[in-house]
């Protein structure tokens, strides 16, 4: 035997060092499975599972009659996960047609604000578009084709003030709202109805479990939970009659534009007087929400912001213009009321009271209450309002919600002006004169109001003083149009003017139409009230010629009125009974051929 | 049946089945089974044959072939060098077209484990300083040509192997001690700066969360997040859609932690304890000096393999590339395995056959 004991010994001790050091790998592996492997699993797990948010169907919206102004349709777009995103992002510019830089801009903006989630990219692809981004997906990284719910309106520009727009939710909204399940890419209102009820439209996002290898790329998928859709709303306007107020009063500002050689802006505002819903709103220029849903190019952005008649901006309720005559019958109602003068009063119009003239220059002469609201006798007026007071005043006319915002369910609503002595002591640090109130007896000087306003104090004066919130939502709707809410109309207040006197107003706006200056209103279908009025412009920079704003405002059927119509054309240069007054009869004819229910 | 040692060949053949099994699992796409494990499952059937084939030579037969085997290994590692291709940063490979590829630090951890052994086992029982430096001069020139290829892994396989036999056969420890000293303080003007980064991220993986670290973490979760059972095989989330990068060679241990559990890992440790239980058994019982020295080095390079395989997968030492023995794809690391315990049957076989000559001696003078 040549091999010494001491070998077999040193071999054992060896040996026994593999046996422990086996043992250690042993105990580590225990310590990593055993003890800590639901850390080590958690963290497996959300390496290899990605949780996509799903975007909900956006609600639609249905006009009266059911009719579809708004809804949501499926169509591709290109998102980038930014933690993700690799390979050459010139292939994706080029193939989408668009500016490397764009798309560097909208990775950038997703790493900021969620770079765990996909950022949509480019939105409602051409299938030219979705043909090109296929072929280059295997060469890039994080990049995903994705169907996703997309805008969609069917009338076009039509309504679009009060529809408003979507877009994508912008930085500051979506840190505020993140927590409530809204996802940076997410597509929220803007403006008007979209922007209003966008807690009811948007519905909640579902999200969907992808399982991803190493490069990003999905090899299946694991359970979903499916996004909560938006509830649809229901409108109280038709669109029937708003298409064709659209229309008329388009062809009246198209008139003008040859006429005048400058086009023009105008509104329409059709109420229930009974209770305020909103059967047209029409306001014009306007845009197209369209560009918005698919998402706005800049230069179409810059084209809409620098038009100088702002089409974004609404004329029915989101700009003010002095009133002139149409503020008559307010001032009448409060004048009744205080006292100041009876329906039996009866005036003398010389053509000028205190250095103000009447619009007929040589004067009215003698003319009882009724007829100086048909004929529109400013001096009459002038005499009432010096004789009623500033404070009087204002007291009517801020019941009859003049000076702040009528509540109606859209956004940035305007409250035009009711100019006080306390007013202009602040702003213009002067005091109030008696020329001011004179002035302010005909709806001229600093008063502005929206056509909006002139609705819901016409709608008091027609439907003896009560003053309704303007509404235009009349339902939301769950699915398989379930009805979850329902709009109930109920008098805000009531102004403090007997009905009798209201009932004399009334008789007045009924001579406008009859005999007075808003003839051309007279219809052979049912019996027009109305006012018209011609605001006296004074030349700006926006307004050279220094054009009149015209107005009409009407109600019909006269003896029980259930609809007020006010129609404002700005800078039209003519007369309120010219220009507006066929605009409000046409309007109303449709409305009682087609609409009313008799 | 006397003359084959059945425990040994019995778990070397449960860690092919199981790491083939594991090797289609992370390579396979489809139910098909994959090229990788049907390359492996025909280097297993080589290295089967090869390591029967060469239980039949009795263990002298090594020591005489020792010269000429240490010389082609060293040759092979030189040509490397001039005709290998790079992959992965390193010069490893030699092409042999149709048949693959061939990696000679491989058989050369074998060749040299013979010529060290063959050195050590003759003349006197007393190991001499002279006889310590020669041992090492031999290993020294295939770890030299090894760590510039660079493979730092193997490298550390070749020392560890000769410093085991050293040890066993009795070279002064105080000379021991003091060179592998000398050789630590060295190592770092020898190592490329991957491989200083390489121990430093192994110390801190957090740091460099997208480089080296960025294997050494994912293995570890991988196999945590195995837990007790496992996911299954073809069902480990990170292992089957390449969370674990290169987890068919070298980190193929993260998938059987990840897909196999705690049981599993535990398992294929038991299965290695017993293989090399196997081989010190047959050192232990060795009749020669040669016999001994064969065994305990084929014995220390597979614990090697092994506890710098795993270690290195849950964290315990630095990542150096080296495949888990019989487990890893990698048809050379198989062969020159499968060719080790050949070695190692030969010296069972022989102690058998010496006992057989023995028995019939008495027999003859009785």
């Amino acid at each position: 035997m040549d091999v010494p004991w001491t070998w077999r010994m040193r071999l054992t001790v060896l040996a026994l060092i593999g046996v422990w050091a086996l043992g250690v790998c042993g105990h580590r592996l225990y310590q990593l499975q055993a003890v800590e492997g639901a850390i080590w699993q958690r963290r497996a797990r959300s390496n290899t599972i990605l949780s996509v948010p799903v975007p909900p169907p956006r609600g639609r919206i249905l006009d009266a009659r059911g009719r579809v102004l708004a809804t949501s349709q499926p169509g591709y777009s290109v998102t980038v996960t930014p933690d993700e995103a690799g390979g050459d992002m010139r292939l994706l510019a080029h193939a989408l047609r668009v500016p490397l830089l764009h798309i560097q801009h909208r990775i950038q903006r997703g790493a900021r604000l969620s770079p765990h989630d996909p950022t949509v990219v480019a939105n409602a692809l051409s299938s030219v578009q979705v043909a090109r981004v296929a072929t280059i997906l295997p060469h890039l990284r994080g990049v995903h084709l994705q169907i996703r719910p997309q805008r969609r309106y069917p009338y076009g520009t039509m309504l679009s003030h009060v529809l408003g727009y979507v877009g994508e939710i912008s930085e500051a909204a979506y840190r505020r709202l993140r927590r409530q399940g809204y996802h940076a890419d997410d597509t929220v209102g803007q403006s008007g109805l979209e922007q209003q009820y966008d807690a009811a439209l948007h519905g909640r996002s579902g999200a969907e479990n992808l399982y991803v290898d190493a490069m990003g790329r999905t090899v299946g998928t694991e359970g979903s939970i499916d996004p909560h859709p938006g509830y649809d709303i229901r409108l109280s306007l038709d669109m029937d009659l708003q298409a064709f107020a659209e229309q008329r009063l388009q062809k009246t500002l198209d008139e003008l534009t040859v006429q005048n050689g400058e086009t023009t802006a105008g509104a329409i505002v059709m109420l229930d007087p009974r209770n305020g819903r909103v059967r047209a709103m029409v306001s014009r220029p306007n845009f197209d929400p369209r560009q918005f849903a698919r998402g706005i190019r800049q230069k179409e952005y810059e084209r809409l912001m620098t038009d100088p008649l702002h089409p974004l901006l609404s004329r029915a309720y989101q700009a003010s213009y002095p009133p002139g005559s149409t503020f008559k019958p307010l001032s009448a109602s409060a004048c009744l009321q205080s006292k100041v003068c009876t329906p039996d009063s009866v005036f003398y119009c010389s053509g000028e009271y205190k250095g103000f003239h009447c619009f007929v220059r040589s004067g009215h002469g003698s003319i009882d209450f009724t007829e100086a609201i048909a004929q529109s006798c400013d001096v009459t007026f002038y005499q009432l309002a010096d004789r009623l007071g500033i404070w009087r005043m204002d007291k009517f006319c801020a019941a009859f919600g003049l000076g702040r915002p009528t509540g109606i369910d859209l956004p940035d609503e305007q409250g035009g002006l009711l100019p006080t002595p306390g007013w202009k002591k602040r702003v213009y640090h002067d005091d109030w004169y008696e020329g001011d109130t004179i002035n302010l007896g005909i709806g001229q000087g600093t008063l502005l109001v929206t056509p909006l306003q002139m609705a819901v104090a016409v709608s008091a004066i027609a439907n003896g003083g009560y003053v309704y919130r303007p509404h235009l939502v009349d339902a939301i709707l769950g699915p398989h149009g379930r009805v979850l809410w329902t709009y109930r109309a109920k008098p805000v207040r009531r102004i403090p003017v007997k009905p009798k006197w209201l009932a004399a107003v009334r008789k007045g706006m009924e001579g406008v139409v009859d005999h007075g200056t808003g003839v051309a209103a007279k219809s052979t279908l049912l019996q027009l009230a109305g006012k018209t009025g011609t605001a006296e412009a004074v030349p700006t920079v926006d307004n050279p010629q220094g054009r009149n704003h015209t107005w009409f405002d009407s109600f019909a059927p006269a003896p029980h009125p259930q609809i007020v119509c006010i129609v404002l054309v700005v800078k039209a240069g003519g007369y309120g009974g010219g220009v507006c007054a066929p605009i409000a009869k046409d309007c109303i004819e449709y409305w009682w051929t087609h609409d009313a229910k008799h | 049946m006397r003359s084959i040692d059945v425990p040994l060949l019995a778990s070397t053949l449960a860690l092919c089945l199981l790491g083939a099994l594991v090797l289609d699992s992370v390579t396979a796409h489809a139910p098909h089974v994959s090229p990788e494990m049907k390359r492996q499952a025909l280097a297993m059937a080589v290295g089967l044959l090869l390591a029967l084939a060469l239980s039949r030579l009795p263990p002298s037969a090594f020591a005489r072939a020792s010269v000429p085997l240490y010389l082609f290994g060293v040759s092979g590692l030189l040509a490397v060098r001039f005709i290998g291709h790079i992959s992965h940063g390193a010069r490893r490979w030699i092409s042999l077209g149709p048949l693959g590829e061939f990696q000679p630090s491989e058989p050369a951890k074998l060749v040299l484990l013979i010529a060290v052994a063959t050195l050590l086992a003759n003349g006197l029982p007393r190991v001499t300083a002279l006889r310590t430096l020669g041992a090492l001069l031999l290993a020294a020139v295939p770890c030299a040509l090894i760590l510039t290829q660079p493979d730092l892994g193997t490298a550390v396989v070749l020392a560890g192997t000769t410093m085991a036999m050293l040890i066993v056969s009795g070279a002064s420890p105080i000379l021991l001690v003091a060179l592998c000293t000398s050789g630590v303080l060295a190592a770092p003007h020898f190592m490329h700066s991957y491989q200083q980064h390489r121990l430093t991220t192994y110390m801190h993986p957090e740091l460099d969360p997208m480089g080296m670290g960025y294997n050494l973490i994912q293995a570890r979760t991988a196999v945590g997040s195995g837990r007790i059972w496992g996911d299954g095989l073809f069902a480990g989330p990170m292992s089957q859609h390449g969370f674990v990068p290169e987890n068919h060679t070298d980190f193929i241990f993260s998938a059987i932690g990840e897909e196999l559990g705690l049981v599993g890992g535990v398992g294929f440790l038991l299965l290695y304890a017993i293989l090399i239980g196997c081989v010190v058994r047959t050192a232990l019982a060795g009749r020669t000096r040669l016999e001994v020295l064969l065994a305990t080095g084929v014995a220390a390079m597979l614990s090697l393999h092994v506890a710098v395989n795993i270690g290195m997968v849950i964290g315990l030492v630095p990542a150096t590339g080296l495949p888990l023995p019989f487990t890893s794809y990698g048809g050379s690391a198989v062969i020159t395995h499968f060719a080790a315990l050949g070695v190692v049957l030969s010296v069972y076989r022989s102690r058998v056959r010496d006992q057989d000559a023995a028995g019939e001696e008495q027999f003859c003078t009785a």
